[in-house]
């Protein structure tokens, strides 16, 4: 491979240089900066064309290229792989980019905080189309938690609470799905030993792991529960019910990042399920829950559209409905039609919603009038032309004979392999409703005033119609050129047949129903039912209209389990009781292996106890807690160093503890982390936040080198990066604390407006505490947890993730409350100075450079003995 | 306050069961209450207004200050944009000192060597703030203070004369101020979450919010709120009633199916229950009513629109809210108070508690207040959690009594030392010299800065701030005036005529465009309110509805319409079905897209197209408006139009209908037996029309017909039916049709009165042009703000084609030369229209203008061309990215980029800037560029010796640029309470309004990018200065008359100032004093 071909890299790269130019201060460049920000994404269209139009050459393998070239050892490789699938997403992002990067260039003239914006934008382009090309498996991972996070942060208008609230709840729902990802993709390390796409495509279809939650319990496949979890992932990112909660939430942003979230982040689902394409199409029984979950949300978001009262609810309503459909035609087999529709739905959506507020605009041509429901009063004198029955039932006719037609021809004429798959008919269904639908309302418009307007609306629907199956049919087999490809997808995604018979015979009687009614309706008459039954529709539909307006009672809910569990975390905290709970349930870990402690040598035991209490472990850490919260000044943060003591004591045991002594630390480990999430949750003292935060992460940390038997070689980057991490927030709550003496969280508010340099550096430093991407400690844990011999999902492991996932709880949390709300006017604000942002920095460099050096081969040490062995063993039940 | 010691049951056993009187008393306290919240008229029609508009009866800062306690808006601007008016020069010093020296008073007092007056204090307080910093970061502060040593030096100095507060007398005190305040400063629910941090507010408020976004929508949700018939009440008290109660109120449906039917009779078991006591409804309900001032505002406007469909269909007021609102606090406030105080949720119980718990409460209202520090909080949390005990809260307050009142004294003197040391250097006094002072004497240093604190700072800053630019105003006037002497009387009729007259809207946007106008020719402009005196309900050609086009504050009588000229019957046809072809597709995509199950199909097949929009609007803008609308005239060609002046007969109309529906029944037949040999003939149709009208048919032979007797009895019916041709329907139609024009003499007061209004009674040019003015923005829900406010926030173009259609009636003219106005026989009228986006003008009705003054109309639209491109220059200086003043032709570019830009959020200022009313002649500002701020009618008082024609427009379009002024006022000061926020956000509601974001209140005022320019005002808020040239007597006269007008100018909500046409003095009017010479400070 020549160096010449690198070129698609600088697709990604020039948003990030709109990125950087756009966050350099005012004064240097003033506006041009965004106009640079312009040529920027055009350059990146330009080139994302040229790799389409070289990927489209027939028979081209597409080309893999590696960034950094790291051993194999290292799960996570720079790998991009161009395919036609990431040409066409990288045209369809870089242009919806560029059109709303544009867009916003007057949109959101003189907003302050507009660099900011821009800033995001461009670099949440940036990380999409890094996403689509990406060929590793957890490099794609990287992009998704970024995405999370940058998703939050375009919210933008962070004084306003509901705001930050929503930002909050969209930052948690995707986070949901970025641990059911993870989990996902340390199963799948586990399983195949390797996360680049295309080796383990290879290695996926060659092994057949079985796979089972319990001992005796039912046996999985090891694909199907890989493709589970990581579509748990991808039902966050696209709404799916029940994890589409955040996205009405996301509403409170500028419209512009609506277009940007509705036409780009959310397609994240779609794509993903097209990437793993031969992992889905090997998982039958994955790809008929993912279309059921498509189903359901297809449905259930039409149906909440149609009770909103305000544009933008109806439009994230709908668009919860389209990812529905586009999940559900993944559900089918039909990969590429999902990605023909979110490109369709992208470019629809982004300009309806660039355009929301033409609805007055509208409502001025043609206000609407109320339905009178007393027939005395006088009729509209518009409304007054006449209704033929022949020409209804022509177009009734026709209605339901025209599409059948349609999809016959043109698959019969193709020859497609859709004839025997159920998916064609579910389409067929679709388009079915579709064009009756469309010729009811011509006639209800009485356009057929005019036959040669109908005539030509009918033509017009036809051709489109048309146009678009053929067109659908190219795409597809442009997508996926290999033979047979499509047709075996398709042939997975079968249903039992008496399933689908059901859904056909069901759907088909709702639809003749609704016709019957439409056209008792358009004839001026009702249908009278027998008995009781009208009485019975009536209050369903009641019933119905009330959980639709509600959302399905799910915003309800959610908000009743988040007091609920705030109250029982509180009350936790407050009770002495938990604290003795706990230390009871360690020590009885600890009791049963006494004898292990109490043989071991002097040295050794002194080591380890000087270890548990320097870097922090339940019952023992009471010295770090104290070290970190009481002492004044700015030595906690020299003293949030203090694990590297117990570090280097334990990487220099003499010999490898026993592993029943592991298997209790093991134990003590997820106590702690159970225990200091729980306690950080409570907390409204940002120092013993940030101590507690500390706890937790130095647990993950004893939990690892307990399940590999004390094996540090892969837990060094990890250590020091919870260490800065820890360091760097006790440092920047310093500049806070002499500013305005040591508040409460809750007292403080609205630094995000009055102390902007500090935001920044804030949030970066939240961000690599809570171990998201680009910092060390998320390779570190990353690391950690791919060589903590894994290969089940075992209660330790959940626990883990779930502590990993509390982390970026509460540490955002604490963000959210330092910087978001309105800035209290009685405070005198002034932002960092010289001194304190460059330490900041020095941290945040510090924490960057772990995570690019930190790839340089690790050791395989020896540490894969047979004790580590017995440790999981004993660990699993 | 004495409470019963036992507690009220929640539900009284009368309930439901109240007295008629009772009722009535609810209703009057309802109207004292609702008074606070300001009438919302539908974006559709965006009215601006005041929002204080139920205050106008108090003073400016008095109703500033209530409405600050009610709805949370600040009434003037951060001191510190004054402060940077002060720098800039804007606001000059001495007139500062002007606004404050009513409060200074001759005291002095010494700071070290130096002795300071009161007056010097106050000064730099205003100037420089001098407040504490909050008391729980002040220790940080000071540490931080460079000199922090000298501050704790004189804290200590301070000792003896600043003791901190004696926080038991407060605990005392603090729950006695809440015990007196419930009910009255504050609601319920409030309470409940202040002190149980319960969050019940906020949940009320999201359950309203759904409601009222579900009923009082406008056609938007595809499946709307079913019941709605039964009013906000009983469709709310039907729904809620089956559904699960989203915010958590157990057997919630059983209770409001026990609801009494009628909304009073709920509302008050709802203030029964919780106890509120009568003297304390009409604050309690106020407080109620301003949680959502703008929903409450729609649905106070909807309750007085006795004639909106809408309302009538669909009933709703605020009596039917509030029964609503309050029915959820009361269920809420109860579940509180029983979970965490174990108390019943009612003012009685809630009251007895705090007495006997005195302590509690006290930690509480110090933790809702954000003064518990975390140690008591956590121990507070503690006591809640465990059992209730009084003695553990007794012991905490104790504790925390002990342990927070010296604390708090050593805040107090820290806090004071800092703000005497920022005073000594504001002041330049050694500071180290203060140590020597007395500090008996620096404590009435501190009392006098205490007497003037931070808050009550901007009413003094806006009298500096209005008197420069009222200075700098009448200065000009009065520059301009001691050309233009008034003459005894109206000149006779000169040998010259004007090239053109032209009368355009009094709106500040038209002050630059006359100016322009009078500059490039010998053009004479007269400004009088856009509606031209014409008060009609419009409906436009091919449109189902009518507007309203005159101010909001009136009604009408006549209605006109648009209707099709020109007699090109294939481009008539042409433009029919193409109109219908588009309304097909509309109506098409929009099926399409609300459903369940199409949606998905059609966006597959349909969404591509989307691109076309997508990347033209964003990309090549003006091409593609362009293209846009080239195509529609492709499709839908535009056809010559005119309007409907005259008023029918009802032979005419008789006849116009009948011949209407002979041609359905035609069409009809020929559709439903069309193969068939159908006789056609006139008497055939009109017996079949006579038949289905049900009209006398006579002893008249039927003609004979190829259908039979049954055949014929089902057509007849289905002509009733489906056809509409029935007596009801006809008879509407006639009702409606009768109702369009004017009569002869309509039409003559009509036209008497604007000539008279504006004073142009003689010396008619040969062309007089009358300019309406309307606005062309995209993707803009705020383009009815950029149209005529005296039109209702329509665009003006009616008014002008119907006025000039008037004038120029022979008959017309001839009575009115019989009452002294005599219009020559070659003048013309003609009517247009100014884009004030585009500052294009298009003129309407062309094809009547006589061949004679084809050269003078030629002339007027080449200058009005060119007069376009100079304002368009004009106007584009003011926009902050442009700045300097382009090229002609480059500004008219931008302006129409501008105006047809979908990312474009601020197409225009807009009235933006307005600051003066001039009621006057022309001669007075003829010649002055007044920047585009002034209001401008025209008034000569020698054609007014009754003082009719002032009074009208001092009622009249005076109040309309009051309002306008005060919208942009309080949208300026308060851009999130008042206004409504930055326009990124907003989000189209039930077609009527826009929140912000998916859920919030109904966003009321104007758009920051209306009004601000990035952190800076662009509209500098002033109450609005009225320049009146005519008699001091009879403007008191008028005032006299008029309650609304002796509010505006005794109130302070207008500042009026007269000229005296014939003395040439500028009057100053006081509330209290009256008249008094104007003070002129020259070359001060």
């Amino acid at each position: 491979m020549t160096e010449s071909e690198y070129y698609p890299l600088l697709i990604p790269l020039a948003p990030l240089a709109a990125a950087l130019l756009t966050a350099l201060p005012r004064g240097l460049v003033g506006e041009m900066n965004y106009r640079l920000g312009v040529l920027c994404h055009v350059a990146a269209l330009a080139v994302s064309v040229q790799v389409l139009h070289v990927a489209t050459e027939p028979g081209r393998p597409a080309p893999d290229l590696h960034l950094f070239n790291p051993p194999l050892s290292d799960p996570l490789r720079f790998v991009f792989h161009i395919d036609r699938l990431a040409a066409v997403m990288m045209v369809v992002i870089a242009g919806i980019g560029t059109l709303i990067y544009l867009y916003s260039l007057r949109y959101m003239r003189q907003e302050s905080g507009r660099a900011r914006y821009h800033t995001l934008l461009a670099l949440t382009v940036s990380v999409l189309l890094c996403m689509v090309s990406s060929g590793n498996l957890l490099l794609l991972f990287l992009c998704w938690q970024l995405l999370s996070w940058l998703l939050s942060f375009l919210a933008y208008n962070h004084v306003h609470p509901p705001t930050a609230r929503g930002a909050f709840r969209t930052f948690a729902m995707l986070r949901v799905g970025d641990v059911a990802f993870l989990a996902g993709i340390v199963l799948a390390y586990g399983l195949y030993g390797t996360l680049d796409l295309q080796e383990l495509f290879a290695r996926a279809a060659r092994t057949q792991d079985t796979f089972s939650f319990w001992q005796g319990g039912p046996e999985l496949r090891g694909s199907t529960v890989v493709t589970l979890l990581i579509f748990v992932g991808a039902m966050s990112k696209s709404a799916q019910v029940p994890l589409h909660l955040w996205l009405p939430d996301s509403l409170y942003a500028p419209t512009p990042v609506h277009a940007l979230l509705h036409a780009g982040i959310i397609n994240a689902g779609g794509f993903l399920i097209n990437r793993l394409a031969p992992l889905y199409g090997a998982s039958p029984s994955t790809l008929h829950l993912v279309f059921a979950v498509g189903l359901c949300t297809a449905l259930l978001g039409a149906g909440m559209m149609l009770t909103q009262n305000d544009i933008k609810k109806t439009l994230g309503y709908s668009t919860i409905g389209q990812m529905g459909y586009m999940i559900m035609e993944c559900g089918l087999g039909a990969f590429a039609l999902a990605v023909f529709h979110l490109i369709a739905h992208g470019l629809f959506k982004a300009t309806i919603f660039l355009n929301c507020g033409n609805v007055i605009h509208l409502a001025r041509q043609e206000p609407r009038r109320p339905e009178r429901h007393d027939a005395s009063a006088p009729p509209d004198d518009n409304e007054g032309a006449g209704f033929s029955t022949v020409t209804w039932l022509t177009g009734f006719v026709t209605t339901l004979i025209l599409p059948l037609i349609i999809l016959l021809a043109a698959h019969g004429a193709l020859s497609l392999p859709m004839r025997d798959s159920q998916g064609a008919v579910i389409f067929l269904f679709f388009s079915w409703v579709t064009s009756s639908q469309a010729i009811l309302t011509l006639y209800r418009v009485r356009a057929i005033a005019s036959r040669k307007v109908a005539a030509l609306m009918l033509a017009t629907l036809v051709a489109v119609v048309l146009t678009y199956l053929l067109a659908a049919e190219a795409f597809t087999y442009f997508l996926y050129p290999a033979p047979g490809e499509v047709g075996f997808y398709f042939q997975a995604a079968a249903l039992p047949s008496w399933l689908f018979d059901g859904i056909v015979a069901v759907t088909s009687f709702f639809v003749i129903v609704g016709w019957m009614t439409l056209y008792a309706k358009s004839r001026g008459r009702t249908i009278s039912l027998p008995g009781r039954l009208p009485e019975r529709m009536g209050r369903l539909r009641i019933r119905l209209y009330l959980f639709l307006i509600n959302r399905l009672y799910l915003d309800t809910a959610a908000l009743a389990l988040d007091r609920t569990a705030t109250g029982f975390v509180r009350r936790l905290d407050q009770s002495r009781l938990f604290t003795a709970l706990a230390a009871a349930a360690a020590l009885t870990a600890l009791f049963g292996s006494l004898d292990a402690v109490l043989r071991l040598p002097p040295e050794t035991a002194w080591l380890l106890a000087f270890a548990v209490v320097t870097m922090p472990l339940f019952p023992f850490h009471g010295l770090y807690l104290a070290a970190l919260t009481r002492v004044p000044g700015t030595l906690p943060v020299a003293l949030a160093m203090l694990p590297a003591v117990g570090w280097t004591a334990l990487s220099s045991l003499p010999a490898g503890l026993p592993p029943e002594l592991w298997r209790a630390v093991g134990m003590l480990a997820l106590i702690s982390a159970v225990y200091g999430s729980l306690k950080a949750l409570a907390q409204f003292r940002v120092r013993r936040l940030i101590a507690y935060t500390g706890l937790v992460l130095f647990a993950l940390l004893w939990w690892h080198l307990a399940s590999s038997g004390g094996d540090t070689s892969h837990a060094t980057r990890y250590a020091s990066a919870a260490m800065l991490a820890t360091g760097g927030l006790l440092l920047a709550w310093h500049a806070v604390q002499v500013r305005f003496g040591n508040l409460d969280m809750d007292r403080i508010g609205g630094l995000a407006r009055t102390m902007p340099r500090f935001a920044l550096m804030l949030s970066l430093l939240a961000m690599a505490a809570a171990g998201l991407p680009p910092f060390g400690l998320f390779f570190g844990f990353i690391d950690m947890t791919l060589n903590s011999h894994v290969t089940a999902l075992t209660a330790g492991l959940v626990v883990v993730l779930l502590a990993w996932f509390g982390a970026s709880f509460y540490v955002f949390r604490m963000l959210q409350r330092l910087l978001f709300g309105p800035p209290r006017t009685d405070l005198l604000y002034n932002d960092l100075g010289r001194a304190e942002i460059a330490s900041l920095v020095i941290v945040l460099v510090a924490l960057i450079g772990l995570s690019i050096w930190g790839i340089e081969p690790s050791v395989q040490t020896a540490a894969l003995t047979h004790g580590s062995r017995t440790a999981m063993e004993l660990e699993s039940p | 306050m004495t409470a019963p010691v036992t507690t009220a049951p929640s539900t009284p056993p009368e309930r439901g069961r109240h007295t008629d009187t009772r009722r009535m008393h609810l209703r009057g306290l309802l109207l004292i209450a609702g008074e606070i919240v300001a009438t919302y008229w539908p974006m559709r029609t965006f009215v601006h207004h005041n929002p204080l508009h139920g205050l106008e009866d108090l003073p400016f800062d008095t109703a500033v200050r209530r409405a600050r306690q009610l709805l949370g808006g600040e009434g003037y601007l951060p001191n510190r944009v004054y402060r940077d008016y002060l720098l800039a020069g804007r606001i000059r010093p001495w007139e500062l000192d002007q606004a404050f020296a009513p409060l200074t008073q001759d005291k002095r007092a010494t700071l070290g060597a130096r002795p300071v007056t009161h007056a010097e204090v106050l000064r730099a307080h205003l100037l420089h703030g001098i407040t504490a910093p909050s008391e729980d970061s002040l220790d940080a502060v000071v540490v931080r203070h460079h000199d922090r040593d000298r501050i704790r030096e004189l804290a200590s100095h301070l000792a003896p004369v600043v003791a901190g507060p004696d926080v038991r007398d407060q605990m005392t005190a603090a729950v006695e101020a809440e015990r007196t305040g419930l009910g009255r400063t504050q609601t319920m629910a409030a309470w409940c979450d202040r002190l149980l941090a319960a969050d019940l507010t906020a949940r009320i408020d999201r359950e309203m919010i759904k409601w009222c976004e579900a009923f009082l929508d406008e056609g938007h949700a595809a499946w709307s709120m079913p019941g709605r018939e039964r009013g906000f009440f009983g469709a709310w008290r039907w729904l809620a009633a089956q559904e699960r109660s989203p915010c958590g109120i157990a057997d919630s449906r059983r209770k409001i199916a026990a609801l009494p039917e009628r909304p009073d009779d709920a509302l008050l078991d709802s203030l029964d229950a919780l106890a509120v006591p009568e003297a304390a409804w009409p604050d309690y309900l106020s407080r109620h009513l301003t949680a959502l001032p703008g929903w409450a505002g729609f649905i106070k406007w909807r309750s007085d629109q006795t004639d909106y469909e809408w309302q009538q269909i669909y009933p709703a007021d605020l009596l039917q809210y509030l029964a609503v609102r309050v029915w959820y606090e009361r269920e809420l406030v109860h579940k509180s108070c029983r979970k965490s105080l174990g108390i019943d949720g009612n003012l009685h119980a809630i009251a007895a508690d705090m007495s006997a718990q005195s302590h509690r409460y006290f930690l509480l209202r110090e933790r809702g207040n954000g003064h518990l520090p975390a140690a008591y909080a956590t121990a507070l949390d503690r006591l809640r959690y465990g059992r209730v005990s009084t003695d553990g809260y007794r012991q905490l307050a104790d504790r925390y009594a002990a342990e927070s009142g010296p604390r708090r004294e050593q805040t107090a003197r820290l806090a004071s030392a800092w703000r005497l040391l920022t005073l000594a250097r504001v002041l330049g006094i050694d500071p180290s010299s203060l140590i020597q002072t007395a500090p008996e004497e620096l404590r009435t240093v501190l009392g006098w800065l205490d007497a003037f604190p931070e808050t009550e700072h901007g009413p003094v800053w806006l009298r500096a701030f209005e008197s420069g630019y009222r200075q700098a105003l009448i200065q000009q006037l009065a520059g301009a005036q001691q050309a233009a002497p008034l003459p005894a009387s109206t000149p006779d009729a000169t040998t010259s005529r004007h090239q053109a007259q032209a009368a355009f809207c009094i709106d500040v946007r038209s002050e630059s465009f006359r100016r322009h106008l009078e500059a490039v020719g010998d053009y004479d402009t007269y400004g009088i309110a856009g509606f031209f005196t014409v008060f009609i309900r419009f409906r436009g050609l091919g449109l189902h509805h009518d507007t309203d086009q005159f101010p909001v504050i009136m009604k009408a009588k006549n209605s006109v319409r648009e209707v099709i000229r020109t007699y090109h019957s294939q481009l008539i046809s042409r433009h029919e079905a193409g109109s219908t072809l588009l309304h097909a597709g509309h109506a098409l995509l929009h099926d399409l897209k609300e459903n369940v199950v199409t949606p998905y199909v059609a966006v597959e097949s349909l969404g591509w197209f989307y691109s076309l929009p997508f990347i033209g609007k964003t990309v090549f803008t003006a091409w593609y408006q362009a293209w846009a609308a080239q195509l529609r005239r492709v499709f839908v060609p535009k056809v010559a139009t005119t309007v409907t002046v005259d008023k029918l007969t009802r032979v005419d109309v008789n006849e116009m209908l009948a011949a209407e529906q002979r041609s359905i029944i035609r069409q009809a037949l020929q559709e439903q037996f069309g193969d068939r040999h159908l006789n056609l003939s006139l008497d055939r149709l009109e017996f079949l029309r006579k038949k289905a009208l049900e009209e006398p048919l006579g002893n008249q032979q039927p003609p004979k017909g190829s259908l039979t007797l049954e055949e014929e009895t089902t057509f007849v019916i289905d002509l009733r039916r489906t056809y509409r041709i029935n007596p009801a329907d006809a008879f509407a139609r006639m009702e409606r049709i009768t109702r369009i024009g004017f009569t002869h003499a309509e039409q003559l007061f009509t036209v008497e009165t604007a000539l008279r209004l504006i004073g142009l009674t003689k010396n008619f040019a040969r062309l007089v042009l009358l300019c309406g003015h309307g606005s062309t923005s995209d993707n803009n829900p705020f383009e009815a703000a950029l149209d005529c406010g005296a039109c209702g926030g329509n665009s003006g173009r009616p008014n002008a084609r119907v006025l000039a259609a008037m004038a120029n009636r022979p008959l017309v003219r001839a009575e009115l030369a019989k009452k002294g106005i005599v219009i020559p026989q070659d003048t013309y009228f003609l009517a247009g229209q100014h884009d004030t986006t585009t500052d294009q003008v298009e003129l309407f009705d062309l094809e009547e203008i006589p061949h004679t003054h084809q050269k003078d109309l030629i002339r007027l639209i080449r200058d009005l061309e060119e007069v376009g491109r100079r304002n368009s220059r004009e106007r584009c200086r003011r926009f902050p990215e442009i700045g300097v003043a382009l090229s002609r032709a480059k500004a008219a570019r931008q302006t129409l980029r501008r105006s047809g830009d979908w990312s474009e959020v601020r197409p225009e200022w807009g009235l933006s800037g307005n600051s003066a009313f001039i009621i006057g002649r022309r001669e007075l500002t003829r010649g002055s560029d007044l920047n585009g701020r002034v209001f401008l009618h025209s008034y000569d008082c020698r054609e007014d010796q009754t003082g009719r024609l002032l009074e009208i427009i001092m009622t009249g379009p005076q109040v309309v640029g009051q309002w306008i002024n005060m919208e942009h006022y309080f949208s300026t000061v308060d851009t999130e309470v008042y206004g409504s926020g930055s326009k990124i956000y907003h989000n189209v509601v039930g077609r009527l309004g826009v929140m912000s974001g998916p859920q919030s209140d109904l966003r009321t005022g104007l758009a920051w990018q209306t009004v601000m320019d990035g952190v800076r005002p662009y509209h500098e808020p002033m109450r609005l200065l009225v320049v009146i040239e005519a008699p001091r007597e009879r403007i008191s006269q008028i005032i006299r008359r008029h309650r609304l007008l002796q509010h505006l100018y005794h109130g302070e909500w207008v500042r009026l100032v007269a000229l005296d046409p014939y003395e040439r003095m500028f009057y100053d009017y006081h509330p209290v004093t009256g008249w008094a010479p104007f003070p002129f400070e020259y070359g001060a």
